[in-house]
C-alpha cells in the first residue's frame, strides 16, 4: 500500500528511496521498481506534451490563418484580409476577438469540417483518458491486455489527431475564396 | 465568446500556427505510442523481467 501511495513521488524523486531503505533486499526490489518507473517516463512526457499541443491547437480560434480572396456567401463572417479560424470558433474581423460558431446562423458545415470537429473532440477526450491511465501506470500494474490496448489507442489517437487537419480541405478553406495556412 | 485577453496572449504573441502545433501533437502521439509499445514488448520489459526473475531466485 505504501509503495502505491509513494510511487508518484518516487518517480520524480528517486533519491528519496536511498534514505527510506536500509535492508539490502528491500533496496534491490526498490531499484527494480525504480527502473520500471523511470522507463515509463518517456511515454508519459510525450503523451502530456501531445495532449497540451493538441488542446492548444484545437480549442482556440487560431488553428489556421485565412487570407481573403473573394467574398464567400456561405461564410458571411469571413470578411477580414487575414482572419484566424478554427473548428469551433473564429476571429471576428471587426474586434479581433474569438467567437463560437454558435452565434452564426445557418452555418454551412461540409463533411470535412464535420470530420475535423469530430476528430478534434475524440482526440481531446481519448487523449485525456490515455494520459490519466499513463499517469497511473507507475502505481498500478496493468494486465497485458490493458497495456496492449493502451498501445493501440495511443497509435489510434495519433491517427485521429492527424484527421483534424482535414479542416484545411473543408469549404471554409476553399481556395477560390481564401487561402488557409 | 473568448476575451480580448485571449486574443492578445494567444494570437498577437503566437509562437506557431495551430496547424503546426496539431502536426507536432500528431507526431507526439505516435512517438508516445512507439515508446510505450517498445516499453511493453521491447528491450526494457525483457531486462526488467530478467531482473525480476533473478531477484526471485535470490530470494528463494
Amino acid at each position: 500500500m505504501n509503495s502505491h501511495v509513494s510511487c508518484l513521488s518516487n518517480l520524480f524523486y528517486p533519491s528519496i528511496k536511498q534514505f527510506a531503505t536500509f535492508d539490502e533486499e528491500e533496496e534491490n526490489n526498490a531499484n527494480g521498481s525504480k527502473k520500471k518507473r523511470i522507463a515509463i517516463l518517456p511515454p508519459i512526457i510525450l503523451t502530456s506534451l501531445a495532449v497540451y499541443l493538441s488542446n492548444r491547437s484545437h480549442l482556440w480560434c487560431d488553428y489556421v490563418k485565412r487570407n481573403f480572396i473573394t467574398y464567400d456567401s456561405r461564410y458571411p463572417f469571413l470578411v477580414g484580409d487575414q482572419q484566424y479560424i478554427s473548428m469551433f470558433s473564429y476571429q471576428n474581423a471587426l474586434d479581433g476577438a474569438c467567437y463560437n460558431y454558435d452565434n452564426v446562423q445557418d452555418m454551412y458545415v461540409d463533411s470535412s469540417l464535420r470530420t475535423a470537429r469530430a476528430c478534434s473532440l475524440m482526440s481531446t477526450v481519448l487523449g485525456g483518458v490515455l494520459l490519466f491511465l499513463l499517469w497511473l501506470s507507475p502505481c498500478l500494474t496493468f494486465p497485458k491486455g490493458v497495456n496492449t490496448g493502451l498501445c493501440i489507442m495511443l497509435f489510434l489517437n495519433g491517427i485521429i489527431e492527424g484527421f483534424v487537419l482535414l479542416f484545411m480541405s473543408s469549404s471554409m478553406c476553399d481556395g477560390n475564396f481564401g487561402i488557409c495556412r | 465568446m473568448y476575451t480580448q485577453l485571449t486574443y492578445h496572449v494567444f494570437i498577437n504573441n503566437r509562437l506557431a500556427s495551430g496547424a503546426a502545433l496539431g502536426i507536432s501533437a500528431t507526431i507526439g502521439w505516435l512517438l508516445a505510442a512507439a515508446s510505450y509499445t517498445w516499453l511493453i514488448i521491447g528491450k526494457p520489459n525483457k531486462e526488467i523481467k530478467e531482473e525480476d526473475a533473478g531477484e526471485d531466485e535470490n530470494s528463494a
